[in-house]
């Protein structure tokens, strides 16, 4: 689910990041259009003028009736240098507002249509206009050409600047979508090959399980004949030899039950037999499987506390634990100390000893089947993990020295079977 | 309360059921000892045990089987299992919401089957 989980997530990502391109590039784009249509307006302006000068020579040259057409024609080319300035629709076209930085190429050709409106006034409402002051008209009218002229031309260059703009941005766009998606591809090929060499470890995990588990059940029966043999027998010892060799296959027998049980509580196939129990008397029935060296003192707790619990579960975590101490202390002189202590509705417990794990094995203790050790399966702490959980509680590590700390909930009827 | 108990014990493993009819006989308790479940409902019938201690897994039929057609039988009867092998959740959850009196695993500790004979035995 966790693969699953962050493939979404990177292709979600993705997916995000190539329409941000594609959006951005259609604004700027839209921009362009939109200056476009400024230039067609201003552009007109050079029809509308002609125009006037052609209702102008009409007035003048031909039929003096003609007036009010010159009004007409200066009306619309008034009308659409307001259009260039301030923008709206057009025949469908959208014209946004002039952009301030050419403001004052619009002054400018606002001013020289104010005097050539004026002048235009004057002339045609004289009876007799001079060769001179028609010349001028038409000079005027040429400059109100160039200065429309000159913003279209202005107008042109910042398209041209927005299209090389674009280009620019469409290539950093394409080399970072290229980046990114080779990233991707690197990521997504680095976590299949993590997933499936986990799935491969796991599948191993199952088969090694399963084999596992058949063998310590079938283990269980003949084991029962043995200890049944044993237990009676022991009843009808009459030397010192009978009674030690008894207790020897006693012990040998709980261990291989010890080493049974790691495997079926690591595969949690095991139910739960939850009943009160005192800690204090788990503790003393885990030390039954171990022998004590005398090079190391052993301390456990005066007080106890009376739990609802798998007593025989509890008593295989507290086993695993001393013997992993036992084995971390080797043959230096050295403690485990025990202490339990009771914070509200918890029996918390630390196994504290002078052993050595190395750094770098402690954050892999839980793991299954990590073992540094010549014998056990590498199956007991990570069993003693599920089973302090499956009774709602915690186990945590810590070195220097090294303490295993549990939490055990004193009442854990929810208990996880 | 006599501390002699009827106890009826079922398991196709032979080994295991002499061991542990012999070692129920010297604690002091009158013991019936059965390979197979069919014939342990039968011999419910007639022994009326204190306590039974039912294998789970056993041909023909089950612990679980036997263990329902025992209580079909008698309500009250007081029915542990002794297991090996691996429990069937829903059997295993179906048999105790029908007041199965408790589950025990091979190898058994002599302590653990005082305790249970004294806690469920009728």
């Amino acid at each position: 689910m966790k693969f699953k989980y962050k493939i979404t997530v990177i292709v979600t990502l993705q997916i995000a990041l190539i329409i941000a391109s594609f959006l951005v590039i259609i604004h700027f784009e839209s921009q362009m259009i939109l200056t476009g249509n400024i230039v067609n307006v201003a552009g007109k302006n050079r029809i509308l003028t002609g125009q006037v000068q052609i209702e102008i020579n009409q007035v003048l040259f031909h039929d003096k009736t003609h007036e009010h057409n010159v009004s007409l024609a200066l009306e619309k080319l008034e009308d659409n240098i307001h259009f260039l300035k301030y923008g709206g629709e057009f025949s469908g076209l959208s014209i946004p507002p002039l952009p301030l930085q050419f403001t004052t190429d619009w002054n400018n050709i606002v001013k020289q249509f104010e005097k050539y409106k004026n002048d235009i006034s004057k002339l045609v409402s004289k009876e007799n206009a001079s060769s001179q002051e028609i010349k001028d008209i038409e000079e005027l009218g040429n400059n109100l050409v160039t200065l429309s002229g000159v913003l279209t031309e202005k107008l042109g260059q910042d398209i041209d600047t927005h299209s090389k703009q674009l280009i620019l941005l469409q290539i950093i766009f394409c080399i970072i979508n290229v980046i990114i998606h080779i990233l991707m591809i690197s990521f997504i090929l680095k976590m299949f090959t993590k997933y499936t060499k986990q799935k491969i470890k796991d599948e191993k995990f199952t088969t090694i399980g399963e084999f596992a588990t058949i063998i310590a059940h079938d283990m269980r029966n003949p084991l029962g004949t043995i200890r049944n043999s044993v237990t009676l027998l022991q009843k009808y010892n009459n030397s010192k030899l009978f009674d030690d060799e008894i207790h020897r296959i006693n012990r040998a027998v709980k261990r291989m039950s010890h080493q049974i049980e790691g495997v079926l509580n690591y595969i949690r196939t095991v139910p739960f037999v939850l009943e009160p129990a005192s800690i204090h008397e788990i503790l003393y029935h885990s030390l039954d499987i171990i022998i004590m060296p005398k090079n190391i003192k052993l301390s456990i707790p005066e007080n106890d506390i009376t739990i609802l619990c798998d007593s025989e579960k509890l008593e295989f975590v507290f086993a695993n634990l001393i013997l992993n101490a036992v084995q971390a202390i080797d043959n230096d002189t050295g403690y485990i100390t025990i202490k339990l202590s009771d914070k509200e509705d918890m029996a918390v417990l630390s196994f504290e000893n002078s052993g050595v794990i190395p750094k770098q094995n402690i954050s892999k203790i839980f793991e299954p089947l990590f073992t540094t050790k010549m014998q056990g399966t590498g199956l007991g702490l990570t069993s003693c993990k599920n089973i302090i959980e499956q009774h709602n509680g915690t186990i945590i590590v810590k070195d220097d020295p090294i303490t295993f700390t549990i939490h055990l909930p004193k009442n854990s009827v929810s208990c996880q079977v | 309360m006599s501390s002699v108990k009827k106890i009826l014990i079922v398991d196709d493993d032979y080994d295991f059921l002499e061991s542990l009819q012999l070692l129920l006989i010297n604690e002091g308790h009158d013991v019936l000892a059965i390979t197979n479940g069919n014939s342990a409902v039968l011999k419910y019938q007639e022994f009326n045990p204190d306590i039974v201690f039912l294998d789970v897994k056993m041909p023909v039929i089950d612990g679980y089987e036997a263990f329902l057609r025992i209580i079909k039988y008698d309500h009250n009867a007081k029915v542990v299992f002794i297991s090996s092998y691996m429990l069937d959740d829903i059997k295993y959850k179906n048999a105790k919401d029908r007041s199965l009196a408790g589950l025990i695993n091979k190898p058994i500790k002599l302590d653990i089957l005082r305790k249970i004979i004294k806690k469920h035995a009728k």
